[in-house]
């Protein structure tokens, strides 16, 4: 009875001792590319390819969910364990930089790749002078949607609204179609569910108000008349039926790609899950189903999208591990590995625009009308160490309001959060 | 009453109780089991089947596809790390809080009784509090990611457990046996040697069980003290991998939950007589 | 006569070294430190720390999160136990005869104290899916509703399901504990009772219950110490949502801690969650001391 256990203890911390160190030419990627269905198919092909070429270095895939992935990394990091690679959205990248968890990508990215990224993406990722992350696959978040709603609600689906004013109306036209393909129609897939994203996805609408987070002193700032409006038009919408209660990212997609939305705010990642979830009953063109187009803005004409790129970051635990930054270039930069990803998952698979215009890529009108909608593409303004957390109060807030929460209340609470965290 | 009722009213009336014991017990047993039913019908549809109304109870095409998921070489490593921290931490958590039980129930002083009350306080200690000082500490040694890291958070959770199981089953064990043969000059390892150990056998094993359950089913500690797939427990391992790639594949979901769930029934169904009577007897003498 | 650790005190101390060792550097340890780092703010995302005396408690008891926090764990915790201890000794109360197959009935209720949190999670999320949820297709096909109830997105809803599941899970604990404790009752005292014309209900009011209130009572308080830290439940199915209904407040702190680094803020919920799970210990334990 004694034995067995016994030499399950001692197996036990055999392996425990062996869980810690990595050899030099194993590189670990932490992220959540590869825990997509339409996405891992490319995923394990730049892997495979890699591996091929570089015999001897082995790529470890760590998958977290994209929500998880910052405690994730946090932990690691702060346990000594950090992953070499981190797949990370923009907001994070501070975080990280701040906790000094980061290591500068100067000289260990080529000058050709760097030159065909629009600077732009760079300069978002510069802090202090140092480059630190890497941008890969963009994410401008637009307006994408659906032209038989549009149609069926008798508006132009050739010309989709351009001002808040008209994108409301289009909304409210939508939602007043009734029931299709099997259940309620909303005029917008909308997320409210309380998780941060819910906070950073509202930030484009911010903007669509003629408003920003970001005051003329650079501090940030929710106190403002937009903001207002902004959480007046939640509470509206939804309380009106035509957006959906607290719906997560997940949910959200799949009733947009049930065809019951009229419209989603979503990066070019979308043609792959609608046409995933949908099982290919959707399909993108603009004389298709689903079409997109720049963001609503107050006049009309100064469209601002918020960009939500997939970015690349090295740690400081890979400083001398030469493998771990030639793989993250390898993932942006291998042409065939970068056309086989986008050819498996239907979007942008890499922000170098010489790639981006070449082959299959450059005839595909969908990947050249998200390259066009990348002109208006704005950074996330919040560049702060706790800007996951400030989203999240922001996110609670919409919730709250949309409850019949008081707005004053509610501002007065995210102003408190902000201060608070950004201590 | 004055009127003894007759034999055969009291016959009739026994078997018509005994009846409604039976309906009683098939009503309830249908409802709690209702759940796990509908996971194990769901397990096996297919991805069309799932979404079909009226929903179908027994599949009508059953097919094993959802379980190639939750049998991938990712999900085995997590059962492994499940299976290596849960043994580990029963062995550990039984060891040290068989000696502790043991100790406590002979001695009676009422240094052992305080003791005995602050194991029990300590269930109530917030774990999320405990973790903080944990996670600073093992990070500090770099035993963030191990397997040792889980282990000790397990252990925090069951030692307790188990010292208040254990010095139940002791406290219920005659003491004069251990007397006699200090005695007849028997040494006190040979006492717990051959005469505490054997008859301490099944609330080790009942301890043991309970320890096993707890760990396999613990969920926060696994999360946060593991970074690598390799280290992760299964809780951890299908709420970080699973439910972004699944959360809406119901059949490839089910299967993972019938997975995760079906090894920890088989061995408590092997071990239920003993695990049983352990837990219960601790808990109505509490 | 003594026993042979009155002899050998030295020995007794070897045995007891690993669980006083353990209890010091694991649990004492990090409760003191814990206790102290709620006066810092310490984070994860700071190199440095300084005492910040009362600055997160202030902080915390200004915040409204809190409180509904607070009041979540009470209604959510609180109706568990409260609908498993009925469920489960009503149950035992059934059940408790001398019947062939009792002991079948009791491994197949009590197996379902086994299935783990995670799986719980994942199936609650299906069986109440709004769509396709079995829960909603019954509910309907009998009537009481007459269109899908979106489960997760009212609070409401949303925390009833939360105590559903908990109560599912706790239920056959309860029946199985009371089924002990009821067989533990001397026959002779109930049949007494029912030869002086006592009433079944009566029976049960005037000598089952008061027999079975101080482990009614140790139970409950021990479920209620450990659903108060249970996490994963809400955590897989809410994500505490919607608006903080069903945040709890282990889910609370530990999102504080490990989420947004704020160990200060954290230890003083975890302090103030100590300080309020200790009054209502004192408080238990006073209740059952005067039921003897």
């Amino acid at each position: 009875m004694h034995t067995p256990k016994t030499i399950s203890f001692v197996a036990t911390c055999a392996l425990a001792l062996s869980g810690g160190g990595a050899a030099a030419q194993e590189v670990d990627f932490m992220g959540w590319v590869g825990l997509f269905e339409f996405q891992q198919e490319g995923w394990e092909n730049i892997v495979a390819s890699f591996e091929e070429q570089n015999p001897g270095m082995t790529i470890n895939y760590i998958g977290t969910p994209n929500e998880q992935t910052l405690s994730q990394a946090v932990v690691a990091i702060n346990g000594g364990n950090a992953p070499d690679i981190i797949q990370v959205n923009p907001g994070w990248v501070s975080q990280l930089n701040g906790m000094g968890a980061l290591t500068g990508l100067g000289g260990k990215i080529s000058e050709e790749t760097l030159s065909n990224i629009p600077q732009s993406y760079l300069d978002a990722m510069t802090f202090n002078g140092d480059l630190v992350g890497l941008p890969w696959i963009p994410g401008p978040i637009v307006m994408v949607y659906n032209r038989t709603l549009l149609q069926e609600a008798g508006l132009d689906p050739d010309q989709p609204p351009r001002t808040w004013d008209e994108f409301t109306q289009a909304v409210d036209a939508i939602c007043g179609l009734g029931e299709r393909n099997g259940g309620q129609v909303y005029g917008v897939a909308l997320r409210s569910a309380q998780q941060p994203v819910t906070g950073l996805w509202a930030l484009p609408l911010i903007w669509a108000q003629g408003g920003d987070v970001i005051a003329a002193d650079g501090d940030i700032n929710f106190d403002t008349a937009e903001t207002r409006a902004l959480l007046e038009w939640y509470r509206d919408i939804i309380n009106r039926g035509c957006a959906p209660e607290f719906f997560d990212i997940q949910q959200s997609r799949n009733v947009f790609a049930q065809g019951r939305a009229g419209f989603i705010f979503e990066g070019p990642w979308v043609g792959g899950i609608v046409e995933n979830v949908s099982g290919g009953a959707l399909t993108m063109g603009a004389d298709a189903d689903v079409w997109v187009a720049n963001m609503p803005s107050a006049d009309g004409s100064s469209p601002r999208n918020l960009d939500n790129s997939n970015m690349l970051v090295l740690t400081k635990a890979s400083a001398d591990n030469p493998a771990a930054a030639a793989f993250m270039e390898f993932i942006v930069s291998d042409p065939e590995a970068v056309e086989f990803f986008y050819e498996t998952s239907d979007q942008l698979t890499t922000p170098r625009g010489d790639l981006l215009s070449a082959g299959s890529m450059g005839e595909d009108p969908y990947i050249q009308a998200f390259a066009e909608t990348l002109a208006n593409a704005n950074p996330l303004p919040i560049r702060d160490l706790q800007a996951t957390a400030m989203l999240e109060a922001f996110a609670l807030a919409i919730q709250s309001v949309v409850r019949g929460g008081d707005i004053e209340a509610e501002i007065a609470n995210v102003s408190r959060a902000v201060d608070r965290l950004r201590d | 009453m004055t009127i003894a009722p007759s034999v055969e009213m009291f016959d009739l009336r026994r078997r018509s109780a005994q009846v409604a014991g039976y309906v009683v017990m098939a009503g309830s047993l249908i409802v709690l089991q209702f759940p796990l039913a509908w996971l194990l019908a769901t397990a096996f549809k297919s991805r069309g089947e799932v979404f079909s109304v009226p929903p179908t109870w027994i599949p009508r095409e059953p097919t094993l596809e959802p379980f190639a998921y939750a049998f991938s070489p990712i999900m085995l490593r997590f059962f492994f790390n499940s299976v290596v921290i849960a043994a580990a931490t029963a062995f550990t958590s039984t060891l040290i809080g068989a000696c502790t039980a043991y100790v406590v129930a002979r001695l009676r002083h009422w240094s052992s009784n305080m003791l005995m009350v602050f194991f029990l306080c300590s269930l109530a200690f917030p774990l999320p509090l405990l973790m903080i000082t944990l996670y600073l500490t093992l990070s500090r040694l770099g035993l963030i990611d191990t397997y040792f890291a889980v282990i000790i958070g397990h252990v925090v959770l069951t030692l307790p457990v188990v010292i208040w199981l254990l010095k139940g089953f002791v406290d219920s064990l005659p003491v004069e046996v251990e007397e006699a043969a200090y005695v007849e000059g028997a040494s006190l390892f040979r006492i717990i040697w051959s005469i505490v150990i054997p008859i301490m056998r099944p609330g080790f094993t009942a301890a043991a069980i309970y320890v096993f359950v707890t760990s396999w089913n613990e969920f926060i500690f696994g999360l946060t003290f593991t970074t690598s797939s390799s280290m992760r427990p299964l809780p951890a391992g299908i709420a970080l991998l699973f439910l972004q790639e699944f959360q809406y594949q119901w059949p490839q979901m089910m299967a993972v939950a019938t997975t995760a769930t079906v090894p920890i029934l088989v061995l408590f169904l092997a071990f239920q007589k003993h695990f049983v009577e352990g837990v219960t007897v601790g808990a109505v003498k509490g | 006569m003594n026993h042979v650790f009155r002899r050998h005190v030295g020995a007794a101390l070897v045995l007891l070294l690993p669980a006083l060792l353990f209890a010091g550097v694991f649990l004492v340890y990090p409760l003191a430190n814990g206790v102290y780092l709620s006066f810092t703010n310490a984070s994860a995302l700071r190199p440095t720390s300084r005492f910040i005396g009362l600055g997160n408690y202030e902080y915390l008891l200004a915040t409204p999160e809190f409180y509904i926090v607070l009041f979540n764990s009470v209604v959510l915790v609180g109706g568990a136990i409260l609908l498993s201890m009925v469920a489960g000794l009503g149950l035992a109360l059934l059940v408790n005869r001398r019947l062939p197959g009792v002991a079948l009935f009791r491994a197949g209720v009590f197996q379902i104290w086994i299935v783990p949190w995670i799986s719980v999670a994942i199936l609650w999320g299906w069986i109440f899916n709004a769509d396709y949820g079995i829960v909603n297709y019954m509910l309907m096909g009998i009537g009481i509703i007459d269109e899908p109830i979106g489960w997760f997105s009212g609070s409401t809803t949303a925390r009833i399901v939360i105590v559903l599941g908990f109560a599912w899970r706790m239920i056959p604990f309860m029946m199985v504990v009371s089924l002990a404790a009821l067989q533990s009752i001397p026959s002779e005292v109930l049949e007494a009772a029912s030869v002086d014309g006592a009433t079944p209900v009566q029976r049960f009011m005037r000598i089952t219950l008061p027999l079975l209130r101080p482990m009614l009572v140790t139970l409950a308080l021990l479920q209620l110490v450990k659903l108060f830290q249970e996490i994963t439940l809400p955590w897989i199915l809410t994500q505490g949502g919607p608006m903080n209904a069903t945040s709890t407040l282990s889910l609370y702190t530990y999102k504080l801690a490990f989420q947004q680094w704020d160990y200060g803020l954290a230890a003083a919920a975890g302090t103030v969650w100590l300080v309020l799970l200790g009054l209502v210990g004192l408080i238990a334990m006073q209740f059952t001391r005067r039921s003897f």
